[in-house]
């Protein structure tokens, strides 16, 4: 076999290596890249930055560990957006080990910006049902979560106060990874309740939402690592993602490299094949 | 003279009491219409409020009051919920002075709410689900008559038979993945229909059939289906309902244990067909790997192009859904394909038509997209 | 025969007729029926998860001690790691061994798992993106604008274009218009096939034309 033909049928091993180091080598460096910001994930910012000091806001957090990489950079700059714009935080999942992973976040920032849980933001759990918990919400949210995430009723944690239904949300981010997400939230909350959701889901589910924004149900969408990088920069608060992004620029090349180096090979040893024919 | 006199100041009276009440403003309660009952929507417009005065508005029933608005709006609206208990409420509009005196006050109601019977903003939904029903069962009927129809070849079916026949020649097992969500979904049923016909085939060849899946009652249902399909082809011996086993709930342990699976038994044949998510790549690529032939099938569109570089051929959206009357080729299975087809027909006219008339005549397409939109 | 033909028919043809009511008519009555519905099959699904659980551990302990012997070792880890993370759960989800299981193990597992794709993309285009008729390399020019696009290499690349009468090549904007024109156009005609698809098969599943998920004809 020539080298050319080597070339062509490249070691998917060998692709993988040069993957891999692309990857890694950037991200030993942690240097972080400001990136220009799209309509769409700009609108979700925008939504939350117009709304009123101290306003409610939902966080569902619809996601596992598996796609952590992705979302949880997305929902530490939501998070910090909150904070910034003192607005009081409400957690909950759709999938079960959301609620944990948004524990994970208040853990770290609680103590960092002196956040009083059950004044500033509760965590209410995970409950299964997807979208007949959030047509639940919408009625009462004692209805599908008497309690919080700690076991205390919600009548005792003052941030629900004046929140007692669904509607009483200024507005409902969700994170999501799948099945039930954001689509569930953008049916029930914004078409029933007419809630403004946003959100943020994985670069792959991305393009399916489109649609969604450009009617006008979703107010504006971070799809995958690049999305979360462009929250960081519009919150002027690089963080993972915008670390990330050197990585993700090195591994966008390499790819591209191997594409062009795929049909260069391709069309030479055609050309090869057809001189040989001629002959 | 007297008589005069009186009838000036009975029209003077009546001029300056219809001007009051033009400005004191306007409040009105109206029922929700199209609702689940429980709500009243409250609109109101004050033609002015001074500085120190707030507006209240107060629920009123049975005798008692509860205030449920204060602010400073000059109009506004706001949708009253949550009404459980029987009877009409009352609400009361109160312009209050900074002492706590009452400076105006505008009655509405009695108002009953009351649960509609039919959503109006949906009869568009039921005149297009009327409307394809009817396609559907027309062309079913027709197909009873005797009257055949054709489907296009779908290349994918068409080698469901070639990869079956090649895992049986190199004594190499098929592997079944129907997705990854449960049986409710209408994906996951379309794969375990397919299953049914793979699974024939299967007994027929004695080849080896393993369906690893992620939910319990997908389990529970393909394994009747599989265990029919054997009895039908005459081989009940050669069913073990191990072939069809739980691995985890769990998206990407599952995907870990199908690609063990593929590492380890290294399949001839793959066929990956219902709803996935982020792990379509993942087995595809592993089992491109192996050197499978591979033939998947989802109706998720992000998946797809996934599915298009990895496999060998690929059922796209209603390709999947197409499947088992195309595999099967019973007579009305066909006609409800061609019912199906008719219907789609209906909608891209009803989208062509909707689109000419918004690019030609605007109001009439706000219209329509104002008729969708209310659906809600 | 009744009873494992024509009553689960039944069953379904009435929560169809329940559930496609509830959206339409909007009585309290007939939507707590619809909202009860789903909550009886949520409670079907976690008494089947049992089942599941007993045949992943059938399944695992017969491969453990007759399967292959290669395959042997990792019978016995599925079989450890389930009953150990069953164990850790009965002290509670907050417990430190739960915590334990969550946190170090469980989670950066799935996180890998899923960082696959990253190399798997790589390969799989490798392969796929070849310009082998007008489409393919109308494809792979499009994979090209839409990964430099997203990345902040097509703003290094591009950024000269911004805010100029050639704007139209700074390949953000490309990108963007990409996405949300054609690939929309591409997902919407997907999805309404799809949802013709799923509509059909319901009616011929709720009229009993579709009877295979039930065992075949």
């Amino acid at each position: 076999m020539t080298f050319l033909e080597k070339l062509d049928r490249l070691d998917r091993r060998i692709i993988f290596l040069i993957i891999g180091i692309a990857v890694f080598v950037p991200l030993l460096f942690r240097v972080p890249i400001k990136v220009v910001q799209s309509p769409i994930v700009q609108d979700i910012y925008e939504g939350i930055q117009a709304l009123p000091e101290g306003s409610t806001i939902m966080l569902s957090f619809d996601y596992d560990p598996s796609t952590l990489a992705e979302l949880q950079p997305m929902a530490e700059a939501v998070v910090k957006h909150c904070i910034q714009k003192k607005h009081r935080m409400v957690f909950m999942g759709l999938w079960p080990q959301g609620p944990k992973l948004a524990q994970g976040i208040m853990d770290e920032m609680a103590p960092r910006y002196n956040l009083q849980y059950g004044v500033d933001y509760v965590n209410l759990g995970y409950k299964t049902g997807g979208i007949v918990v959030i047509s639940s919400l919408g009625s009462s949210i004692a209805d599908p979560f008497p309690t919080d995430m700690n076991g205390t009723p919600l009548r005792e944690l003052p941030i629900f106060d004046n929140v007692k239904t669904l509607r009483d949300f200024a507005y409902v981010v969700s994170l999501s990874a799948g099945d039930p997400g954001i689509k569930h939230w953008v049916m029930i909350a914004k078409d029933r309740f007419k809630v403004p959701v946003g959100g943020g889901v994985t670069a792959v589910s991305a393009p399916a939402f489109y649609a969604y924004y450009n009617s006008g149900q979703l107010e504006g969408l971070m799809g995958g690592l690049r999305g979360a990088a462009e929250y960081e920069t519009l919150i002027d608060t690089p963080g993972t993602a915008s670390y990330g992004m050197n990585a993700q620029n090195w591994a966008h090349l390499m790819i591209i490299l191997f594409i062009i180096i795929g049909n260069t090979t391709m069309l030479v040893l055609k050309r090869r094949k057809e001189k040989s024919r001629v002959r | 003279m007297k008589r005069l006199l009186f009838t000036v100041i009975l029209i003077s009276a009546a001029f300056f009491s219809l001007s009051a009440q033009e400005s004191e403003g306007t409040f009105t309660a109206e029922d929700v219409k199209y609702d689940s009952g429980g709500s009243v929507d409250l609109a109101w417009n004050l033609p002015g409020l001074e500085e120190s005065q707030t507006l209240e508005i107060y629920r009123v029933f049975n005798g008692s009051e509860g205030k449920i608005i204060q602010n400073k709006d000059l109009s506004g609206r706001f949708t009253d919920r949550n009404l459980n208990l029987k009877g009409s409420y009352s609400y009361v509009l109160r312009v209050m002075n900074e002492d706590g005196t009452v400076a105006k006050e505008i009655a509405a109601g009695p108002v009953l709410p009351v649960a509609s019977w039919f959503s109006m903003k949906r009869a568009i939904v039921l005149a297009a689900l009327i409307i394809i029903f009817y396609l559907i069962t027309h062309y079913i009927r027709a197909s009873r008559r005797g009257i055949e129809f054709t489907i296009r070849k779908i290349p994918a079916l068409e080698s469901v038979d070639e990869a079956i026949g090649r895992a049986t020649e190199m004594g190499k097992p098929i592997l079944f993945v129907p997705g990854i969500m449960d049986i409710d979904d209408v994906q996951t049923v379309a794969g375990i229909i397919i299953l049914g016909e793979v699974a024939s085939k299967t007994a027929a060849y004695d080849a080896t059939l393993n369906v690893p899946v992620s939910r319990s009652m997908v389990m529970s249902t393909a394994r009747e289906t599989v265990k029919e399909s054997y009895l039908k082809a005459g081989r009940p011996d050669a069913f073990n309902e191990n072939m069809i086993h739980y691995l985890t709930d769990d998206q990407f342990g599952y995907v870990s244990g199908v690609d063990g699976i593929m590492a380890r038994e290294k399949p001839a044949a793959i066929f990956m067909l219902g709803t996935f998510y982020a792990e379509s790549l993942i087995l595809a690529e592993t089992g491109n790997s192996i050197g499978a032939i591979q033939i998947a099938g989802t109706a998720m569109p992000s998946q797809l192009p996934f599915f298009i570089a990895a496999c060998d051929y690929t059922l796209i959206g209603e390709e999947l859904y197409a499947a088992s009357a195309y595999l099967s080729g019973q007579p009305h299975m066909l006609g409800a394909l061609k019912g199906q087809d008719m219907a789609k027909l209906f909608i891209m006219t009803i989208l062509i038509i909707g689109t000419v008339l918004t690019l030609l005549f605007p109001p009439v397409g706000a219209w329509i997209i104002n008729v969708f939109s209310n659906i809600g | 025969m009744f009873w494992k033909r024509q009553f689960p028919i039944l069953i379904t043809a009435f929560v169809a007729v329940v559930m496609i009511a509830a959206y339409f008519i909007p009585k309290p009555g007939i939507a707590d029926t619809r909202d009860n519905l789903q909550v009886w099959f949520q409670i079907v699904v976690m008494f089947t998860m049992i089942l599941g659980l007993l045949n992943l551990l059938f399944v695992s302990w017969h491969k453990a001690r007759k399967g292959r012997k290669e395959d042997r070792f990792y019978n016995w880890v599925t079989i450890f790691s389930l009953l150990g993370t069953i164990v850790a759960g009965f002290f509670g989800i907050n417990s430190p061994a739960f915590d334990f299981i969550f946190n170090n193990i469980y989670t950066p597992l799935s996180a890998t798992i899923f960082s696959l794709l990253a190399f798997y993309v790589a390969s799989a285009s490798f392969r796929a993106f070849r310009a082998k008729s007008i489409m393919a390399t109308i494809l792979l020019i499009t994979a090209f604008i839409v990964m430099l696009g997203r990345v902040p290499l097509g703003d290094w690349i591009s950024g000269w274009a911004q805010g100029t009468s050639l704007g139209f090549l700074y390949l953000p904007n490309i990108t963007n218009w990409i996405m949300e024109v054609m690939n929309m156009a591409g997902q919407r005609a997907v999805l309404m096939g799809a949802a013709l698809g799923l509509i059909a098969t319901g009616i011929k599943i709720i009229l009993g034309i579709e009877r295979s998920y039930l065992g075949g004809e």
